[in-house]
């Protein structure tokens, strides 16, 4: 089977008030192995939900979310939480890090966890890709004393140090200026030559260009997808035109 | 507007808002409850002592009185108001029997009396002067707890009486007081007098009791009759409070600490709330609003909080005094100021309420210090971020992650764990120096204290001229007795010391081979040679004598001098007492003598006496262990009765903090929460990272506590008991209950409350903090 993740009929509500609202309308959605997707949609049309409940981090209502096989919803917590360890990476729109430690032990940290390798070999691992982003000058500095894109790029670090199966990446350009989006996009997109599915979730053209493929939502449904091609008579320019077209042609 | 504020924060943080509200309620009932007994306590003992007509000045007696002589003397004081000379009957204990129940191994010296006419008058349990009937026997109150029950029938020297009644006795109803007095009608007495050793109690009443200090030195000077001890107005008062106020002791003491404990939740539970609202307060401030109404919104909350807690502390005290006071009620009826004790609470709750108001105000100064700049920028109170790299994961090869994090936690907000950590060591001591107390009295070595080494049996011997006779025999058979492994004898006698301003002050002095079962000594050693005196610590502070210095005692009519050699704590007789090494006494000084006995190893101490008593059936043979219960049974009860209040209290004052303090944490730690969940760390793995930190403050709390408990609480409790007479005062641990099991306790404590505390991060939902 070559699909890493397989969702079904994923449904989600949410309380507001006194009111349920609907956010996923019986979504389903299948990732295949070494896959670069991207998620696009207006806010609030339920794409960050998908990817949260995709990857584990919230529950659906009802549907189910197959990951390598293993149906996530079946699985206790600390099953959930070694398969976020071992097997994903997560990369959100605000640098999410411990404030109390530095930025190599933020990496390290799920590596660490993991027990399964020597301190020195993880070390190894966690400055081979701060170097790899261009921040291996930052290990010691605190998540306060960096900038924002350098931030991310350490994000992408902690996520890629177990080698996951998939990185997630919810709206990881979002807070960056565009010459620091276009770096991180373009780490993305490495790792991804390298093996690893990706999944991003994004409201920019320009970063959903990096993508094979695009899912456009709509008030809680997939409504359509666009495959792209990354053969050198397409450039990024034309990629970006061909998703601007199809949201032009959708009203998002 | 306020109203609404102050309702949805309640809601918001309605178990730290509880517990808040929980620990004030503890300090107020606990300071009300303290108050309450102190004032009940001093109020029953007074009126007691104001109704019976109690003695300024009481001198027992045993052998032959000079009336006229005595009566001369009386009428040339000035300050004497009133003088009788009563009779009290000793009975040996084998002689009484009430019911079922024998005295034969009662410590106490029981002795039959009847009414007296002018003063020290035997009360019934209404607080009326008794009249007994013929046949009728009125029993000491203490004694009500053996199960002796009115309508009993009372055997006592082959006489038949009926127990008539209980009556509370001003100066000897203190378990503390050695002798007990029962009442009977004059008919009676005359019936059983025969059987029993008359003593007598030569009483007076002053005009005023300032003169009592001259009055006893001018009896001493006199040279009247003093063959037994002496007795004072204010000693009968400290004999009755002590027990009673050893519990008001405890309390107030530990609700001072209990109030301490309050104001660092309360800072810890204000600065928090403010760290969290910090840009809320930082948009209150930009738009306009004035210190004094951001304040007000914080303020009020607390108030609130303060005045539930405060008031319901005190209507519990109300409530539960009753329980605490039986025993107080029982043995000195109703105190005069019974109606204004349920004031004085509220006095003291309302006192609590306004230091808490104060305390507030000032933590709330800190608003001041936020800038909105900083609020609204950065959405903290510290700016300065320090992420410690001496401590860090990628230089440290084997340390577990989850106790990683915890103690690079506790090395970042070392302020909000110093809080925990005062509050353990604060809850240790509450739960370990009432124990160490209870424990120190309940011990074999308390006797020491007593001016008395620790032996296993106490033979007293009344003075008669059978005595040496006696003694003799008792020598002889413990020589002999393969189940002694060595005895002293140890006799009493009463001389006059003189003190710095050359007045002769009465001194007890007991003569014998010092070293044999050696007392407490604070300095110095015993006497060995016949010039050298020990004396106890408040007789020393009375001579102004320390050790090398020379005193003069009178003796057979002539000064002698003796060198101080050693001061020793005594809390008996009001703890002025001597001791001399063995030489011969003349037979008029001689009070009487006691023969302290250790048995060997595989002999018990109660077979042996009840050996003894038997053979002995003049003397008055104890089992020390049976004369410590009867004599500070009540005070060890009181004691004990405090100390589980306080463990209890301390176990409670640690779940309810521990999970006040996980409670604020967890709410604080939110987003850290969060992101370890999204990296992989378990909710497990989390509450595993909450209970490392909490069980590392813990064990470096309950060790500084510990610590403190055995020093500055041992030095505390000290300087209390030295003002009863004892100057080296040292806890008796029970290191199993110090190191193990009162630990013990208190980690299950923090572990439930750990447990409970960390249940919310189940809850904790990652995208609730990680989304934008």
């Amino acid at each position: 089977m070559n699909e890493i993740i397989i969702g079904e009929n994923i449904t989600k509500e949410y309380e507001e008030g006194s009111e349920r609202r609907t956010v996923l309308n019986e979504v389903s959605i299948s990732i295949r192995r070494g896959e670069f997707i991207t998620i696009m949609g207006p806010s609030g049309c339920g794409k960050s939900t998908l990817l949260s409940i995709l990857s584990g981090l919230e529950k659906a209502e009802s549907g189910t979310i197959r990951f390598t096989g293993s149906e996530l919803g079946k699985m206790k917590e600390t099953q959930l939480s070694d398969l976020r360890r071992k097997n994903m990476g997560f990369v959100f729109q605000q640098p999410t890090f411990l404030k109390n430690l530095n930025l190599i032990d933020n990496i390290i940290l799920p590596a660490v966890k993991n027990k399964n390798k020597s301190a020195d070999i993880i070390l190894e691992k966690a400055r081979e890709l701060m170097r790899k982003t261009g921040i291996s000058d930052l290990e010691e500095r605190s998540v306060t004393q960096v900038s924002g894109g350098q931030l991310q790029r350490a994000g992408i670090c902690r996520a890629l140090i177990n080698q996951p199966d998939i990185l997630f990446g919810d709206e990881p350009t979002g807070a960056l200026n565009s010459k620091s989006s276009e770096e991180v996009m373009d780490i993305f997109s490495q790792v991804n030559q390298q093996g690893t599915t990706v999944l991003l979730v994004t409201h920019d053209a320009k970063v959903a260009a990096f993508a094979d493929k695009v899912y456009f939502m709509q008030d809680g449904n997939i409504v359509n997808e666009i495959a792209l091609t990354r053969s050198n008579d397409c450039s990024m320019e034309d990629r970006r035109d061909a998703i601007r077209d199809k949201m032009k042609i959708l009203g998002i | 507007m306020y109203q609404r504020i102050i309702r949805n924060d309640f809601l918001k943080t309605k178990w730290v808002s509880i517990t808040l509200m929980l620990l004030i309620l503890a300090a107020s009932m606990l300071v009300t409850l303290a108050m309450m007994i102190m004032i009940n306590l001093s109020g029953a003992i007074d009126h007691l002592m104001v109704i019976a007509k109690t003695p300024h000045f009481l001198q027992m007696h045993t052998g032959e009185v000079d009336f006229e002589r005595m009566s001369s003397f009386a009428k040339t004081r000035e300050e004497v108001d009133e003088y009788q000379i009563l009779t009290f009957l000793n009975v040996e204990g084998s002689q009484i029997r009430i019911a079922d129940q024998s005295f034969l191994n009662s410590v106490q010296d029981n002795g039959f009396t009847v009414q007296s006419e002018k003063f020290d008058y035997l009360l019934d349990l209404g607080g009326n002067r008794i009249e007994a009937k013929e046949g009728e026997l009125y029993v000491p109150i203490n004694y009500r707890k053996m199960g002796v029950k009115v309508g009993d029938t009372a055997n006592v020297c082959e006489t038949t009486l009926k127990v008539a009644g209980f009556l509370r006795d001003s100066q000897m109803n203190s378990p503390l007081a050695s002798s007990k007095r029962f009442l009977i009608s004059s008919e009676d007495y005359e019936q059983i007098k025969a059987s029993g050793k008359e003593e007598y109690l030569i009483e007076f009443r002053l005009k005023d009791l300032k003169e009592i200090n001259s009055f006893q030195a001018a009896y001493a000077k006199a040279g009247l009759e003093e063959n037994g001890p002496t007795l004072t107005y204010p000693l009968f008062k400290m004999m009755s409070a002590i027990s009673d106020g050893m519990l008001a002791g405890i309390l107030i003491f530990i609700s001072c600490l209990i109030v301490l404990i309050a104001f660092l939740c309360i800072r810890f539970a204000l600065l928090t709330k403010l760290e969290e609202e910090i840009y809320e307060i930082g948009v209150m401030k930009a738009i306009g609003l004035q210190h004094r109404d951001i304040k007000m919104i914080y303020l009020l909350k607390y108030t609130l909080l303060s005045l539930i807690g405060c008031l319901f502390g005190w209507i519990f005290a109300w409530m539960y005094s009753g329980v605490l006071m039986k025993d107080m009620r029982d043995n000195f009826g109703t105190s005069l100021h019974a109606g204004k004790a349920p004031f004085i609470g509220a006095i003291a709750s309302a006192a609590i309420f306004l230091i808490i108001m104060m305390f507030v105000q000032h933590t709330l100064s800190y608003l001041k210090k936020i800038s909105v700049l900083q609020a609204l920028r950065y959405g903290t109170l510290q700016t300065k971020s320090n992420s410690g790299s001496c401590f860090s994961l990628s230089k440290i090869n084997r340390m577990s992650p989850n106790m990683y994090l915890s103690m690079k936690d506790i090395m970042m907000r070392k302020k909000q764990f110093l809080t925990l950590w005062f509050v353990f060591i604060l809850a240790t001591f509450i739960m370990l120096v009432p124990q160490n107390l209870s424990n120190t009295i309940s011990s074999k070595e308390f006797i020491r204290y007593m001016g008395v080494g620790k032996s296993d049996i106490r033979m007293d011997m009344k003075q008669s001229y059978k005595i040496s006779e006696s003694l003799e025999i008792a020598q002889k058979y413990l020589n002999e007795d393969r189940e002694v492994k060595k005895y002293v004898i140890l006799t009493t006698a009463k001389f006059k010391m003189l003190n710095k301003q050359n007045e002769e002050i009465p001194v007890t002095v007991e003569i014998g081979d010092q070293q044999v079962f050696p007392v407490n000594y604070k300095e110095g050693k015993p006497p060995i040679t016949q010039e050298e005196i020990a004396l106890s610590e408040l007789n020393s502070k009375e001579l102004q004598a320390d050790i090398g210095d020379q005193i003069c005692m009178k003796r057979n009519g002539t000064y002698m001098k003796y060198e101080v050699c050693g001061i020793y704590s005594d809390i008996t007789n009001g703890g002025k007492t001597a001791k001399l090494s063995s030489q011969p006494i003349a037979y008029e000084d001689n009070m009487g003598s006691i023969l302290y006995i250790k048995v060997s190893e595989n002999a018990q101490p109660k077979t042996v006496s009840k050996k003894y008593a038997e053979l002995f059936p003049d003397s008055k043979v104890s089992d020390m262990k049976e004369y410590m219960n009867q004599t500070f049974g009540e005070t060890m009860n009181s004691v004990a009765k405090a100390a589980l209040i306080t463990t209890l209290v301390s176990l409670g004052i640690i779940i309810f903090v521990t999970v006040l303090f996980l409670n604020m944490l967890i709410a604080k730690d939110g987003y850290s929460i969060s992101v370890l969940k999204a990296i992989g760390f378990s909710s497990r793995d989390i509450k595993i990272q909450y209970m490392f930190r909490l069980l590392l403050i813990f064990i470096v709390g309950t060790s500084t506590g510990l610590i403190l408990a055995n020093t500055l609480g041992e030095s505390a409790v000290g300087s209390v008991i030295s003002s009863f007479g004892a100057g080296t005062f040292q806890f008796e641990t029970n290191l199993i209950n110090n190191i193990m099991l009162s630990p013990a306790m208190m980690l299950v404590a923090v572990l439930m409350a750990t447990l409970l505390g960390t249940k919310e991060i189940e809850n904790k939902k990652i995208v609730d903090h990680i989304r934008e």
